[in-house]
């Protein structure tokens, strides 16, 4: 596979997403380059505006397994990692694998779970495997979470760790469509669309889980300059010294910067990363990142200012200014 | 008897072909045209005329209508002027007529230079209003660089200061930066220079910057040092015809910076080739532009040429305007004669400079091509004119029609009304170059007995000489029917349909035919010269951009003064004050503790001693000062106590509605008590050592 190969793999699944999840372009952008570059997505968004119809969508067109988990307050980590249960025919323990043995996994409303059973997505998240009564197991790949959580209702809710966050490649804030974009997917009702029979949408498999992989593996190949380099680690730099940013991106958020970009460069044919891949992205995979001083929050000043602020600052390479 | 025939025909024909001849219309006419204040000498009682134009005054007698205050300046004695500085007053060759300045070298009295009338010539109003529009728009953008370099110079530059120490926190935002290249000529020379020392990396790197700093100067996108390639293409959403080939060369440019393109001579000139039409075209556009109004609108034969002529007695500006309003065309010539292309008639007035060969080709002209010369006053005649000029002792100044040999004074059928009464100062007549005086062919006009025009025809042509040109000055029109005749002589000798005559004079071919030439005829050569060497040395010394190279401006950071107003102003919205105080209590409260600090003694009571003491103020007043910042404490940060539903409110709270004016003013009033008393108290006193041991 080569960069316009990827590019137009890439064309097709967002097109296809797009059929069915309309007028939300860059939340199917940002979810295909998150996953493409081996990440994990977090959803935030009211509910009702197709956050799970889109994992949904994803798992369809991308040919991979897919479960879900409805996260609640009285969800136990076993629920999601599964546990050994003891068979009384063989006399022995036997692992059951819980819904988390799979490539595409929706974990839905996750910050309706307390932080105990959060955590146990943390080991998966980050180094793919599940780990149960000393026994590591891998999950399959490709592995991708995707998670879903509502910013209005507070009550009941366990804000997610710092730890948990941080394992999110990005955050992406679904909005509200535009009216004309509503009245496109009235339309769709009208003729009959279904979000719960998605079978009846003939949804095209663009991607099987194995060529998802040679996608992935076509990453490493994209170019980065040191100027890029030099960008990514300005701009995280930078979101650690915000005078509104009591704290900033970790390193893993620079490395995951750097896997967007070159996720984005190939989604465009290009077999070299330019700052403009790093600034459109820097946005979804440092604004989950930041913990803001108490005082910045009164003033109303949000994660997206300061990354604003933060790109307004870094000088970008090799400009002509 | 022939040649009295063929006279006679002539000034019949010459006479009935008049427009009617109706002199009392044009003795209007020149009473409209001479009430112009331009003509000075009609309004100005102590004008002061020269010798030639003083010789008028017997004829213009002591009234004059069309001219009331020349008789007036007929009584003054005439004004002799330095020969340097006669102009048309004086018709002679052209370098003694250069300027208009008439100064008189004997008499007190000055005649008033001309006014300036500053005319763009042979512009069309489109032309002319981008003309201004360009001077103006040059005009402010120099001001306006003039003006910004000032104040950027008046508030210091940014550049100069020095590093603020609390910036270091933020990466590589002070990192030191050389001059950056603005000028797209400049970025352009050391494109090619690098692409000829084969660093290509850098030739394309800086043929991309001289586009961008282009489109910035154009106004197009704003360049900025966080501002990506992506950014500036899309900032161009609204040009589609540019978006397109700069996104196409921020393909390959970004290709060469950050991609595995090699850098090469070939990649260097594609992305030059697409830069250059990018970079000069509004250039380009704005000069084709210019260049073709202007071409479009040269119009050499407007004949609106007011302003070459002169307004004085001795001018012909009041003749051109009187026999433009009667269908004439009538205009300076600025080319040279050798020029003549269509057939018209032309008038040679005596500062005109011909040679042999330039009188061949006039009379060619005339002969073969049918034009219609008219000489008045030209001393030097070719042989082929047979006619030459001389002073005669006549003293007479009424000029008549010749008279026939048959002995009828006015040939039948001339429709002239009335008898045409013509008067012109004594001077000059005619005589044949080889024949008898009696013998001069076509005589029209005699004073006395002496011809003093002459008509015949050559060829396809005609001549028309006239012994001297004054019939042709602004001083001729005030006399008799001078006026009325001069129309009529110069309508029966111009070709219809156009009707165009032309006066040559001592400007005539002097006209540049390029700017060089313009230049060098101005004398304007050694001060050109001298200006370009000027502009090479500031070229060598400073380059072509104006005034200092800069960075571009740096977005300065807020200042924590301007946050705190913006928060002293949410919470003034809101009407907080009173939780301001609270706060502001509990700090204050806490450095008076620490500054004041009794050991052992707690409390609100040692805490007011202690600070009456130091303040030098009554300790009811602190008292009181500090129950109140302790009740505005407790009620913005109230202690556990306090916090259940059927407590009650501390001492000194306020009621919990919202504050009045008066309440926010006490508000104020106890926080710069306790300002007050924390600049009374001054700084924190060293605390004690603590004793090791406890």
């Amino acid at each position: 596979m080569n960069p316009t190969d990827f590019r137009d793999r890439f064309d097709l699944l967002r097109r296809e997403a797009a059929r069915v999840l309309l007028g939300q372009d860059e939340l199917i952008l940002h979810t295909l380059i998150a996953v493409l570059a081996g990440g994990h997505v977090l959803i935030e968004g009211v509910p009702g505006l197709g956050k799970t119809l889109l994992v949904r969508t994803l798992a369809h067109v991308v040919g991979a397994t897919f479960k879900r988990i409805q996260f609640t307050p009285d969800l136990m980590p076993s629920d999601v990692t599964g546990g050994n249960v003891f068979n009384q025919k063989e006399d022995r323990f036997v692992f059951h694998e819980g819904p988390i043995f799979t490539q595409l996994l929706l974990a839905d409303e996750i910050n309706r779970a307390p932080a105990k059973t959060q955590s146990a997505l943390l080991e998966a998240m980050q180094d793919l495997a599940v780990t149960s009564d000393g026994v590591t197991r891998p999950l399959p790949e490709p592995f991708f979470v995707l998670a879903t959580q509502n910013p209005i209702e507070s009550q009941g809710t366990y804000p997610l760790p710092e730890a948990q966050l941080d394992r999110f490649l990005v955050k992406v804030n679904v909005k509200h469509p535009s009216a004309a974009v509503e009245k496109l997917i009235l339309r769709n009702h009208a003729s009959g669309f279904n979000a719960a029979r998605l079978d009846r949408a003939e949804l095209q498999q663009i991607a099987t889980a194995e060529e998802l992989c040679a996608m992935r593996e076509l990453l490493s190949q994209v170019r980065v300059d040191d100027g890029i380099i030099d960008y990514i680690a300005d701009i995280v730099g930078r979101s650690r010294a915000h005078r509104s940013v009591y704290l900033g991106a970790s390193p893993r958020a620079s490395i995951g910067l750097l896997g967007v970009a070159r996720a984005m460069a190939a989604s465009e044919g290009r077999d070299f990363v330019i700052p403009d891949d790093v600034k459109a992205l820097a946005p979804a995979v440092l604004r989950h990142r930041l913990i803001l001083h108490p005082d910045a929050e009164i003033e109303g000043v949000s994660a997206d200012d300061c990354v604003g602020d933060i790109l307004r600052e870094a000088k970008v390479p090799k400009t002509a200014a | 008897m022939t040649r009295y025939l063929v006279r006679l025909t002539a000034l019949a024909a010459l006479l009935a072909l008049a427009p009617g001849a109706r002199a009392a219309e044009v003795s209007a006419d020149v009473r409209t045209v001479l009430a112009d204040p331009r003509y000075r000498f009609c309004h100005e009682d102590d004008y002061p005329l020269t010798p030639e134009e003083h010789a008028w005054c017997p004829l213009v007698g002591e009234i004059s209508g069309a001219c009331p205050s020349l008789p007036k300046a007929c009584k003054l004695p005439p004004v002799p002027l330095r020969p340097s500085l006669l102009g048309r007053a004086h018709r002679g060759t052209r370098a003694e007529s250069a300027p208009v300045d008439r100064v008189p070298e004997e008499d007190g009295r000055q005649r008033p230079p001309e006014r300036l009338n500053f005319s763009l010539p042979d512009m069309s109003g489109l032309a002319k209003v981008l003309f201004f529009v360009l001077l103006a728009v040059a005009l402010v953008a120099v001001v306006r660089a003039i003006v910004k370099n000032l104040v950027r110079d008046r508030a210091g530059d940014p550049d100069d200061a020095p590093p603020d120490p609390g910036a270091g926190t933020v990466v590589a935002a002070t990192t030191p930066r050389g001059p950056i290249e603005t000028d797209v000529e400049r970025l352009l020379s050391r494109a090619r220079a690098a692409a000829d020392r084969g660093d290509y990396a850098r030739a394309v790197d800086d043929a991309y910057a001289a586009l961008l700093r282009r489109l910035d100067g154009d106004g197009l996108i704003e360049i900025h040092p966080s501002r990506t390639n992506g950014d500036y293409v899309r900032t161009l959403r609204d040009r589609p015809d540019l978006r397109g080939p700069v996104g196409s060369i921020v393909r390959d440019v970004e290709g060469v910076q950050f991609g595995a393109t090699a850098p090469s001579e070939s990649v260097f000139r594609s992305v030059l080739e697409r830069v250059i039409p990018l970079v000069s075209r509004a250039l380009v556009l704005a000069l084709t532009f210019l260049g073709l109004s202007v071409a479009f609108s040269c119009t050499p034969h407007d004949g609106d040429d007011a302003g070459a002529s002169d307004a004085s007695p001795s001018g012909t500006q009041a003749i051109v305007e009187v026999l433009n309003k009667h269908g004439l065309k009538v205009r300076h010539r600025g080319e040279a004669i050798a020029k003549l292309e269509h057939p018209l008639a032309l008038v040679l007035l005596p500062g005109v400079v011909l040679d042999d060969a330039q009188w061949k080709i006039l009379l060619a002209w005339v002969e073969d091509q049918g034009g219609r010369l008219v000489i008045a006053g030209v001393s030097k005649l070719p042989d082929e004119v047979e006619q030459r000029i001389v002073a005669d002792t006549e003293t007479t100044t009424v000029v008549s029609v010749a008279p026939s040999p048959l002995g009828t004074a006015r040939p039948p059928g001339v429709a002239w009304a009335g008898q045409p009464a013509l008067s012109w100062p004594p001077g000059s007549h005619l005589v044949p170059v080889e024949t008898p005086l009696e013998a001069v062919e076509g005589t029209v006009l005699v004073r006395g007995e002496l011809p003093v025009l002459t008509e015949r025809t050559v060829g396809a042509g005609r001549i028309v000489l006239l012994a001297d040109d004054r019939l042709l000055t602004n001083a001729a029109l005030v006399v008799d029917d001078n006026a009325s005749f001069l129309l009529t002589l110069l309508f029966r000798s111009s070709i219809p349909p156009e009707r165009e005559v032309e006066l040559c004079d001592e400007w005539t071919g002097a006209g540049a035919q390029t700017p060089l030439e313009s230049v060098n005829n101005a004398r304007l050569t050694p001060v050109v010269i001298q200006l370009m060497v000027l502009l090479a040395l500031l070229f060598l010394w400073k380059g072509r951009a104006f005034a200092r190279l800069r960075d571009p401006p740096v977005e300065a950071r807020r200042s924590f003064a301007d946050h705190a107003r913006a928060l002293g102003l949410a919470y003034g919205r809101s009407r907080a004050s009173r939780h301001v105080t609270g706060l502001y209590a509990v700090w204050a409260l806490e450095r008076l503790r620490e500054r004041v600090h009794r050991a052992g003694r707690q409390g609100l009571i040692p805490l007011a001693e202690a600070i009456a003491i130091r303040t030098g103020r009554p300790e009811g007043e602190v008292m009181s000062v500090l129950v109140d910042a302790t009740g505005a404490r407790d009620e913005a940060a109230p202690p556990s106590s306090f916090r259940g539903g059927n407590a009650r409110p501390p001492i000194g709270a306020r009621d919990r509605t919202a504050p009045s004016k008066d309440a926010v003013e006490a508000d104020l009033a106890l926080m710069r008590a306790l300002m007050s008393f924390l600049a009374a108290t001054g700084q924190r006193r060293p605390t004690e050592p603590k004793d090791p041991v406890s």
